[in-house]
């Protein structure tokens, strides 16, 4: 399950568990969806996430890479992950 | 790599608290239905993975390898669950790696290699099982060797970096560390692994830094193509201390993803090259070269396994290219800071102290204790100043050696949770089936004594696990469960640590160790046959018998109960058997809280003060005059005192400190018999009137077994300060220490087994009979009655309970008012009370010196007079009320053949003062508009029923008894009561669970009740109004008690 709302302008993503086998598939359309939306202020919510596999870290760097959002909150990522993804630069 | 011996020993500490967790959780596991506990597994690879970690970073080659073998092998286990075999194999891994920690740094005679080649075996097999059971779908793994990638040169340039695609700051590398290049997939990782990505970051960033990091398989990709992807090379730049070859070992990857980058080639002007790139990769260094640093990271991991730590912060933002959108790193993520804010908290809370520091700090206090001590000494009573002074000095110092000790506590459980991974070792190699329960884990001992503790303790379980638990055929054809069971529970009592380990064995055979002694010629028959049954048990702790019928490598060599009862005696403790032919043992330990400075009693014998630990003191006894040569008698060889009707061997000090040598019969003889020939003298040679002497001897208890020491003089009770004896002395078994008494001097600490054993003390079956006696009586039922005369002719007796103190008066003393007498007693002017005025009994007969007994509670002070104490006896308040009864007698009962009158203390005071008091009534009528009430009085003894029930009938309830919580509710079935006062301690139902069942009832809910008890700790307390009780009140004060039921009556009457 992956809530999508929207809070004063922001497009909020929150997974409702961990992100991993169809899950990740889910959550990979989930933010294809995002991406191609146009929205510019984008919040993903992980509070119910501690693991992601990875699929859904691909998903991630490439929804990193593509979007065109001006403003995108990661919340309550586990800060490895949130590093890691800040990290990574797609060549 | 410098060790620092710091980090090093707080590896080890901290390695060990690790392997603890694992221990536990390992015998966790094995339970059957906790085969498959994630989290159990989890919390396993948590512990294992920090060791690795912290080992890989103090460069401890043999730990970093066993661990990384077993966490991976525990990592295969997360998804297949943990298979019996693994866990012996964790177990031995376990123990290899505690043996590592005895010297991490010298381990070349530890080989860890079989063990590993076991792990690694293991790992492969489980990984064929995992193969097995994945899709067969699956596709081939990458081929991750370099040459069928692009990037296959194996030793790459620094300045060879940006050509390959890599962005940092040169000036961030340090030249001390290896620089390499790791190229991964991270479905490979995910699937071969079986740990997610960023967990493999995780254990990176916890060996050293990335620098930067990227990837190419994503760049022409969309989100459609995910679904089909199976793999993603990414390749990091890794700054670590640690070599290619370790890090493959590792992070159990290949070396051929690992690639070295040389760092010789950096020059200023590349470093100028990347300056002007302005790329800020990193910004601090990963690994600390503090070594408080690194301590405060291991806290922070330890206190937040669940989460994760600050290491995040090692890999920094890179600079974004400005295409991509402003991304916000979480900042504001409030919940992990609440949690970063949580681990700075407990960061300041904890600290790891040198022991040393704290025994330098122990010795101080020690030394302050003395100072005090010599103060109080030489303070000028006279100046009001200087005693507020002293005061306020004692205080702090009291406060302060308390405060200090307590840093030296740790809880037993650090040594109780190695129990079960003992047991279950031993269990499995005699095959039997036994359980160890452990309780009381909270209870704390000295950090010393626990240490000490270990080894006897552990002793005692393998033989309990050897000799005591029978085999599961023999247990299940006596009539036992397969399963033995062993309880070790630690409890605080006197002052002491008390622990019991008790097995439901087989028991020791007494006639068994009796034909062993003498066969090895341990004891003479003779000796054997004056023997109680308890200390022919306790033969089994003398170097050499044994009752096993083989030796085994567990136990039965003889050696060990011997060295058991020694180490607990070291420790100034006792250790006590006690055992039933075919039910089980129970070996109970005595230990003092702490071994650095104990109260003591200070005594004097041959102008020598000795200090006597007071843990071993029971109580005082005084003989005058005349009976210092009467009441002592010979038994056999030895002097004895009969102390209520126990025989009571008797050593005198004197004797022993003259003596060098252990006492033989001889020895013994001659001593009685010298002393006997005094008392003769004495007796014939002087009357009761011309003796004016005094002889004190304390009772002392060495485990459960009593003796008198005679002194010359008692002088006191004080703190002191143990110090160890000096080489010369030690051999004399007599002294446990030495400390400086206030005025300067040297005293010697006595030691109590030590004593017991030079002389060569016999316990006799006279004795220890009794004892068994009245151990076997109710203890609820049974209270301390003192005997005294006051005329010729009667015996009374009045419960302990019940009486404030007791005064020598000389009957000079007592002045006449009117038709009553006075007698004044430290200021205070008390009215005497001869038993004779009140009862129809015989007038107290005059002696020199007359006692006067002060009761509890009474309107004004006044003392019952007695002409002399006998007794103070254990016994159950069964008292009749056929044979002889007066008002102011709550009964009769005989004691020793004795019809012993028990006086109604309250009742006497009732007549006492409505004679010129006549606001207080012996019984209240209650007026007529005032409602009777009826009061439900639930008492098991006859004693308290009848003394609580007269209090209650005195003020005007109506009263109904009830010997217990059932028949309490049987008869509030039949009437109704306003007020219920119930006694906590019951046979059949207690009070608790009593009015329990009250509250639950919707009929009796509303009840006030009051629990009338002589539990009197707080938490007792909270118990009885947690379970519905609305009052607490301590037996037997008459007033607080109507207070508390009035309150009641009227708050329910407002209500």
């Amino acid at each position: 399950m992956i809530d999508i709302s929207e809070d004063e302008g922001i497009q909020v993503i929150t997974p409702q568990k961990n992100i991993e086998g169809d899950e990740s598939h889910f959550f990979c359309d989930v933010l294809d969806q995002v991406t191609s939306s146009g929205n510019s202020k984008i919040r993903l919510d992980f509070f119910n996430v501690t693991r992601i596999d990875a699929t859904a870290l691909c998903g991630l760097l490439l929804f990193k890479n593509m979007t065109q959002a001006e403003d995108i909150e990661m919340v309550k990522m586990d800060k490895i992950l949130s590093a890691l993804l800040s990290t990574i630069r797609i060549c | 790599m410098a060790q620092d011996a710091t980090m090093i020993n707080e590896f080890i500490a901290e390695a060990r608290e690790h392997l603890t967790n694992i221990e536990n959780d390992l015998l966790a596991l094995e339970d059957k239905e906790n085969h498959n506990d994630n989290s159990i597994i989890d919390s396993i690879f948590r512990s294992i993975h920090s060791i690795k970690g912290s080992s890989s970073f103090l460069n401890l080659k043999k730990i970093t390898q066993l661990s990384n073998n077993m966490e991976t092998l525990m990592q295969k286990c997360r998804k297949t669950g943990i298979k019996e075999t693994y866990i012996d194999i964790f177990f031995k891994g376990v123990d290899t790696l505690s043996q590592l920690l005895d010297n991490p740094l010298e381990t070349d005679n530890i080989s860890i290699r079989i063990i590993c080649n076991h792990l690694q075996s293991l790992i492969k097999d489980a990984s064929e099982d995992n193969n097995s059971k994945q899709d067969q779908s699956d596709e081939k793994m990458p081929d991750l060797k370099p040459e069928n990638k692009s990037l296959t040169m194996f030793n790459i340039q620094v300045n060879q970096l940006a050509d390959l695609g890599f962005q940092f700051d040169m000036s961030c590398l340090t030249d001390a560390h290896n620089l390499f290049i790791i190229r991964t997939d991270i479905f490979f990782i995910e699937k071969d692994k079986e740990m997610s990505f960023v967990s493999f970051i995780r254990d990176l960033i916890g060996m050293g830094k990335i620098i930067d990091a990227k990837t190419s398989g994503l760049s022409n990709l969309s989100f459609s193509d995910l679904d089909s992807l199976t793999h993603l090379d990414v390749e990091l730049l890794y700054e670590t201390s640690l070599t290619k070859d370790e890090m493959a070992m590792m992070l159990d990857i290949s070396d051929g993803c690992i690639f070295f980058v040389e760092k010789n080639h950096i020059r200023a002007s590349d470093i100028q090259k990347q300056n002007n790139q302005d790329k800020t990769l990193v910004d601090k260094p990963d690994i600390p070269k503090n070594p408080k640093t690194y301590h405060k990271q291991k806290i922070a991991q330890q206190d937040n396994r669940q989460k994760h730590t600050s290491q995040d912060d090692r890999i920094k933002k890179s600079n974004r290219s400005s295409s991509l959108p402003k991304y916000k790193v979480p900042d504001n993520d409030t919940h992990d800071q609440a949690v970063l804010k949580k681990s700075n908290t407990i960061k300041s809370e904890t600290i790891r102290i040198n022991i040393n520091i704290l025994d330098k700090i122990m010795n101080l206090a020690g030394e302050l204790v003395l100072v005090r001590n010599q103060q109080m000494l030489v303070i000028d009573r006279s100046n009001p100043k200087q005693i507020d002074i002293s005061q306020r000095l004692d205080m702090v110092t009291s406060e302060l050696q308390e405060a200090i000790m307590r840093t030296r506590m740790q809880p037993v459980k650090n040594l109780f949770s190695r129990l079960p991974r003992i047991v279950r070792d031993i269990s499995r190699k005699i095959g039997k089936s036994i359980v160890v329960i452990t309780s009381g884990e909270e209870v704390e001992l000295d950090k010393n004594i626990l240490e000490s503790l270990s080894d006897p303790l552990i002793h005692i379980i393998r033989n309990a696990c050897d000799h005591g638990i029978e085999s599961p055929q023999v247990r299940t054809s006596a009539g036992k469960p397969e399963t033995g069971c062993i309880k070790v529970h630690a409890y605080h009592e006197a002052g002491q640590i008390n622990i019991k380990v008790e097995d439901d064995g087989k028991g020791i055979d007494p006639e068994k160790i009796k034909d062993l002694a003498i066969q090895k010629k341990l004891k003479s028959e003779k000796e054997i046959n004056m023997m109680s049954s308890k200390d022919l048990l306790r033969l089994i702790m003398l170097p050499g018998l044994t009752t096993a019928p083989k030796t085994t490598e567990i136990s039965g060599r003889g050696v060990g109960m011997d060295v058991v009862k020694e180490s607990v005696e070291q420790m100034s403790g006792s250790i006590d058997l006690f055992s039933n032919l075919g039910e089980g043992t129970t070996m109970h330990l005595r230990l003092p809280l702490t071994l650095a400075i104990i109260p003591s009693l200070v005594v004097i014998v041959n102008n020598e003060r000795l200090a006597i630990p007071e843990v071993n003191v029971e109580e005082l006894v005084s003989l005058y005059d005349q009976d210092i040569y009467t009441f002592i008698e010979t038994n056999g060889d030895q002097e004895v005192f009969r102390l209520r009707n126990t025989l009571l061997p008797l050593v005198r000090l004197n004797e022993v400190l003259t003596r060098n040598t252990r006492f033989t019969e001889s020895v013994r003889f001659e001593i009685s018999e010298k002393y006997n020939h005094i008392s003769k003298q004495m007796i014939s040679n002087t009357t009761d009137d011309n003796l004016q002497e005094i002889l004190v001897f304390a009772v002392l208890k060495a485990g459960n077994r009593r003796f008198g020491l005679i002194v010359d003089q008692v002088l006191g009770t004080e703190e002191i300060v143990v110090n160890p004896l000096h080489s010369l002395i030690n051999t004399i078994k007599i002294y446990s220490g030495t400390t400086i008494m206030g005025d300067g001097t040297v005293a010697l600490i006595l030691d109590i087994n030590g004593i017991a054993n030079h002389c060569g003390l016999v316990f006799s079956n006279v004795s220890e009979k009794k004892d068994d006696k009245s151990k076997d009586r109710s203890q609820s039922d049974s209270h301390r009655i003192l005997l005294f005369k006051s005329g010729q002719n009667e015996q009374f007796a009045v419960p302990l309970l019940l009486m404030k103190r007791v005064e020598i008066i000389s009957p000079k003393q007592i002045q006449e008012i009117g038709d009553r007498e006075y007698i004044s007693i430290e200021g205070k002017t008390i009215q005497v009370v001869r038993l004779e005025n009140v009862l129809n009994v015989s007038s107290a007969t005059e002696s020199h010196r007359m006692y006067l007994l002060i009761p509890k509670q009474s309107p004004q002070p006044i003392g019952f007079l007695a002409s002399k104490l006998i007794d103070v006896i254990n016994m159950p308040l069964d008292l009749s009320k056929e044979d002889y009864m007066e008002e102011g007698l709550l009964g009769t009962a005989l004691i020793g053949e004795i019809i012993t009158l028990f006086i109604d203390i309250y009742k006497i005071i009732g007549k006492i003062f409505a004679h010129f008091q006549p606001e207080i009534q012996p019984e209240k009528q209650p007026s007529n508009n005032q409602k009777q009430i009826n009061v439900l009085l639930v008492e098991d003894t006859v004693f308290f029923r009848r003394l609580i029930k007269g209090q209650l009938v005195s003020e005007g309830f109506t009263v109904s008894t009830a010997e217990n919580g059932i028949e309490a509710l049987e008869l509030m079935e039949k009437e109704n009561f306003d007020m219920i006062v119930s006694d906590i301690e019951m046979p059949e139902m207690d009070g608790l669970t009593f009015i329990r069942a009250v509250r639950n009832n919707n009929k009796y809910k509303k009840i006030p009740a009051i629990a009338v008890t002589s539990l009197d700790s707080q938490e007792d307390r909270q118990k009885g109004l947690d379970a519905g009780f609305n009052g607490y009140q301590i037996k037997i004060d008459k007033e607080k008690l109507i207070n508390s039921l009035n309150q009641l009556l009227k708050i329910n009457e407002e209500d």
